[in-house]
């Protein structure tokens, strides 16, 4: 009854609607009706919200519908009309029934109501906040799967659509204060997992880049609820890699190709149309450039902008780790990873995480190469050294030794060097001496880990390897005392990245002028200041490229000959070695004895980055290199047990690699038909050549049967013109348009 | 060419009449299904009883039927329940409250025998037991007069006159049924906006709508609506006659058991919340005072207005004029309603 009876109706409403967005003025009286009658049916259905009939059901859906669309009406027009007077508590109205019966509204209603409240906040004719605050508690509560992800996908769109023009603090603000009463209000509800989501979604598409979302996230971690807690931490762990994925994902939109465009625009019949979808592809490449050319904006890592990192890594460990917490290992290794992640970033310092790591340090253990990445991050400078030596001397002893499996060997090395790389003074010299002894294992990954560990120690401190293990250069450090291990706790002195280059450059400079001068190289007084005379703000003009000396940059190769030729080199003078020392000296001074112009910081950069350059092309750059990482970047299991990788691929790999980007060939085919077919499917079309040799025979013969027939005089006209139009480039003028 | 021919050749084929012979009997259609079957016996479940459904069975019957896809269904089954209920004595198994809850749906019927025979069944219904569901019935009246066909919107007038005979005055007192029935007869006579007073330029006087939406027959309704509505103030503003108190009621008023269904619903102890628009207007007084308060000047000016139009439309007005001024000629802005609480204790130091 009900569908066949509403048929004629939804088509009166339709055109209503139409008309009444056409003049709302003239249509008040119709408007009136249509408010008494949904007046009329919201209380019809307010009597019974569960059991109402079909109709009502139907009628008040459509009304809802209808009433949204032309609740701004009167804005159109700017014409004052009843509209915004009558409507004004039809917000309130659809808010009230959706907060009381949402649990019991029938589906298609429900929606209904959601996306005309929604209509409303786009109409402007209610607040996002407004929006918001209805939504949100709806999402958090209600049983429906349904309604949830329409609630969610709203929720989120709203709140991108109010942040696009420019940041809307004020609502963001709010937002997050009830996404935060809503971690922190229930700990054991999962109801924080929909905070957790808004909030991770909102950092990923960077509108929420400030400590406050951070906050609610770190207050996610402490929930007592398992998915909460797994979402918080999820976020700290992969949160700033999503976001930076998401922003070259958004980088790389789809640029329309100009010159396609162009193309298409010579040959189609030329349009306005067309016009002007060049003009918008010609924007659009405008602004991705202007994009692309912007600066980067200023992103802090989640992990970064966390306050109190000490007392919130504590109260991770003493809430999921230490005792008896019923996790889950998977989400256990999780909050494992991030705590470590802290202690090694912020430096802090948690005693009690390394005796708790004593128990889990066995190859039995599951997952144990998590565990011992995590081991590794935890480790820092600041960690007191015998703390850790107990359990370098467990996983030794449970990992390292002839019996065990190669992989398990080589993953316990691997610990034990990424450990010792934050920490050197954690390893004793027996225990070392001992272990770079697996230099001589027969399994590759063995070995290769103990020659890591061998070259760490190298350059750390020499003095606890074994003498035929220290190499040329470590014994000659040491001999001349230039290699001396840290202690505990000591600090580098800070200086500039690469003031050094700087410095070798501006000697070479001067060294030039000179020479270009006819100068002796003894006198450098008077020419020092000369130099202060005509140095200064023009280097920035001087021709960089032609300074393309090749910088040596101390690397930090394991291999031997780079390092025997050096010294070969370096034994040929000895003058020349008291000179390097000499002016090392002078070097580390020229911060602190001279100002460095913009242009000289410049010129830093510059070279740097040549230095850099020369140094990735001296070698080959490894893939897995240890010592080339970045501390704060992390570890994960895969570091651990990456020489357990070394075994060649499979046939079917190698072939699937081989045949990456190739292309399809599955039939047989020659290489031009392919490229053909390949061009076809772009849309693009074939030459002239091709259209030629296509056309249809009976087509070509009536102009060779007129060329047979021509007259003298008509062939020589054509020849003529056809040289003349060969010279002015052809009929179309070479794409002058005539 | 050899290829053209072909695809004339196909293309022929789909247009080949088949030839009819004398005798013959007609050729079956490609996509005939033979639906012929062969059986020995046939066998049926239940044997026919002799004796038909008892009167209940067949009245629940009628009763689902009420609700029937089929606008004859529906209009056939309230027919038949009209006749049952028409009966001396009625016979209605169900109760009235459960019959209205199925048949009142159907007031925004899209047919119009369907409602003009609901609206038979609803003449035939007893009074006396209408009346404590009026607040429900006027819900669905008023859905019906405001509805955007305008044939319906016609029959809801038909609706309201109804109720108004079977129980007029519990109407005017139900809560939610004083002013926002009145809000839907000035929106459907077009008496609350300002389109009322003619716009300079377009000149003339006439309220008839000037927008095309339903206004061909909106100008028959006019008058009609107008009459409904004075019927609906007659009710509202007659004059109470007080029962003289007698010494047995002070008795009664905490002994006896209420007769009417929900006594102290005007409590709305387990209501919805009631604004302005859905509370109880008990007695003349505040029925009067709200009426004055929200729609006095606009009705009247609409009374003018169509008092020029002349006709019928004109003499509805007239009576709506009558009886205006009969319940409303009494009235004085009393000082009694709460606002004036604001003015009392001016002078005072709090």
């Amino acid at each position: 009854m009900g569908r066949t009876a509403l048929e004629k109706t939804e088509a009166d409403l339709v055109t209503l609607q139409y008309k009444i967005r056409r003049d709302p003025q003239a249509y008040e009286k119709e408007f009136l009706e249509l408010w008494n009658q949904y007046e009329s049916t919201r209380d019809q259905f307010l009597a019974a919200p569960v059991t109402s009939e079909s109709n009502v059901l139907i009628s008040y859906r459509e009304l809802v519908d209808l009433i949204a669309h032309v609740a701004d009406s009167s804005l159109l027009t700017k014409v004052p009309t009843v509209y915004p007077e009558y409507t004004a508590g039809f917000a309130d109205g659809l808010k009230d029934t959706l907060t009381k019966h949402h649990a019991v509204l029938e589906s298609d209603l429900r929606e209904k109501i959601v996306t005309s409240l929604v209509l409303l906040r786009r109409k402007d004719v209610v607040d996002s906040g407004y929006l918001l605050t209805t939504l949100i508690p709806i999402l958090v509560s209600t049983p429906s799967k349904s309604l949830r992800h329409l609630l969610f996908t709203k929720i989120l769109s709203d709140l991108r659509s109010s942040n696009t023009k420019h940041i809307n603090h004020k609502l963001n603000r709010t937002v997050q204060n009830a996404l935060f009463t809503l971690v922190t209000s229930d700990r054991t509800s999962s109801k924080g997992l929909w905070a957790v989501k808004l909030t991770r979604e909102m950092w990923r598409r960077q509108l929420w880049t400030d400590a406050k979302p951070v906050a609610i996230m770190k207050e996610a971690c402490l929930s007592d609820n398992e998915k909460v807690m797994v979402g918080g931490v999820r976020f700290f762990l992969g949160s700033d890699q999503e976001r930076e994925e998401m922003q070259d994902e958004s980088s790389d939109e789809e640029t329309p190709d100009i010159k396609q465009v162009k193309h298409q625009i010579g040959i189609n019949k030329k349009s306005k149309k067309k016009k002007k979808a060049l003009d918008k592809a010609v924007d659009k490449v405008k602004r991705a450039q202007k994009k692309k050319n912007a600066p980067n904006p200023l992103n802090f890592s989640a992990l970064h902008l966390l306050h109190d990192p000490q007392g919130f890594s504590e109260a991770l460990f003493s809430k999921h780790l230490h005792g008896k917490s019923r996790l889950a290992l998977e989400s256990k290794l999780q909050v494992l990873q991030l705590i470590t992640r802290l202690v090694g970033l912020h430096q802090l310092t948690l005693l009690s995480l390394y005796s708790w790591f004593t128990k889990h340090l066995t190859p039995r253990q599951q997952s144990v190469t998590t565990f011992l990445a995590c081991l590794a991050q935890a480790t820092h400078e600041l960690v007191p050294p015998d703390v850790l030596e107990v359990l370098i001397q467990k996983i030794a002893n449970e990992f390292v030794s002839e019996a065990s499996a190669a992989e398990v060997a080589s993953a316990g090395l691997n610990a034990i060097r990424e450990i010792c790389a934050r920490q050197p003074l954690a390893m004793t010299d027996t225990l070392l001496q001992d272990l770079v002894q697996y230099i001589k294992s027969k399994d590759k990954g063995v070995s290769m880990a103990a020659r890591g560990l061998r070259s760490l120690y190298r350059e750390q401190a020499a003095e606890m390897l074994q003498k035929k293990d220290r190499g040329k250069k470590a014994t000659m450090d040491l001999k001349s005392g230039e290699q001396r291990q840290k202690k505990f706790g000591e600090q580098a002195v800070g200086g500039i990245e690469g003031i050094e280059l700087l410095a070798k450059w501006k000697e070479q400079e001067r060294k030039r002028k000179r020479a270009e001068k006819g100068l002796p190289e003894g006198d450098d007084e008077n020419d020092e200041e000369e130099e202060e005379e005509d140095d200064g703000w023009e280097v920035a003009s001087n021709e960089s490229s032609d300074s393309g000396e090749w910088i040596r940059v101390s690397d930090s190769e394991d291999e031997e000959e780079p390092i025997a030729k050096k010294q070969k080199r370096d034994s040929e003078d000895p003058e020349d070695e008291e000179d390097a020392a000499q002016e090392l000296e002078a070097l580390s001074k020229l911060a602190t004895t001279q100002i460095l112009t913009p242009a000289d910081l410049a010129k830093l950069r510059e070279l740097q980055l040549e230095a850099n350059v020369d140094k990735a092309l001296g070698r080959k750059k490894r893939k897995h290199d240890p010592q080339t990482r970045h501390f704060d970047e992390g570890l994960t299991a895969e570091q651990i047990e990456a020489p357990a990788r070394l075994r060649k691929d499979t046939k079917e790999e190698r072939v699937a690699k081989a045949m990456e980007g190739k292309g399809e060939r599955s039939e047989h085919k020659s290489t031009q038909a392919i490229r053909k077919s390949k061009k076809e499917a772009e849309g693009k079309s074939t030459t002239n050549q091709e259209k030629a040799r296509k056309k249809n025979f009976m087509m070509t013969l009536g102009k060779a049967k007129s060329k047979q027939k021509r007259s003298l005089v008509d062939t020589k006209n054509a020849l003529k013109n056809h040289i003349s139009r060969s010279k002015s480039g052809g009929r179309r003028r070479n794409g002058v348009s005539k | 060419m050899g290829s053209s021919n072909r695809k004339k050749a196909e293309k022929k084929k789909d247009f080949q009449k088949p030839k009819l012979k004398v005798g013959k009997g007609k050729v079956k259609p490609d996509s005939f299904t033979d639906t012929s079957f062969k059986s020995k016996a046939i066998v049926i479940n239940k044997q026919l009883t002799e004796d038909a459904p008892d009167a209940i069975d067949r009245f629940k019957h009628y009763f689902s039927l009420a609700g029937s896809r089929s606008d004859t269904q529906r209009r056939d089954a309230l027919a038949n329940l009209t006749s049952q209920l028409s009966t001396t004595p009625p016979f209605n198994p169900v109760g009235t409250h459960t019959l209205l809850n199925k048949v009142l749906p159907l007031m925004t019927d899209i047919s119009k025998s369907v409602r003009s025979q609901l609206l038979k069944l609803l003449q035939a219904l007893p009074a006396d037991e209408v009346a404590p569901h009026v607040e429900k019935v006027i819900l669905y009246i008023r859905g019906a007069m405001t509805h955007i066909t305008q044939d319906i919107k016609d029959d809801g007038l038909n609706y309201m006159e109804w109720l108004l005979d079977v129980a007029g005055d519990s109407v005017v007192s139900g809560a939610g049924c004083w002013v926002k029935p009145l809000k839907d007869f000035t929106s459907v006579l077009g008496w609350t906006v300002r389109s009322t007073v003619p716009t300079p330029g377009k000149g003339g006087w006439t309220s008839a709508p000037r927008t095309t939406f339903g206004a061909k027959k909106h100008g028959q309704a006019f008058p009609r609506q107008m009459l409904v509505l004075s019927k609906f103030l007659a009710h509202g503003f007659k004059a109470e006659s007080p029962r003289p108190w007698v010494s047995e009621d002070w008795l009664g008023g905490f002994c006896r058991v209420p007769t009417n269904p929900d006594p102290y619903g005007y409590l709305g102890l387990f209501k919805p919340p009631r604004d302005e628009d859905g509370e109880i207007y008990r007695n003349r007084e505040d029925r009067q005072d709200v009426f004055h308060r929200r729609f006095g000047d606009a009705i009247i000016i609409g009374v003018d207005a169509a008092k020029k139009e002349g006709g019928q439309a004109g003499r509805a007005a007239a009576t709506l004029d009558k009886v205006l001024s009969e319940g409303m000629g009494d009235y004085e802005i009393n000082p009694r309603t709460d606002d004036d609480n604001d003015g009392l204790w001016t002078g005072y130091i709090m």
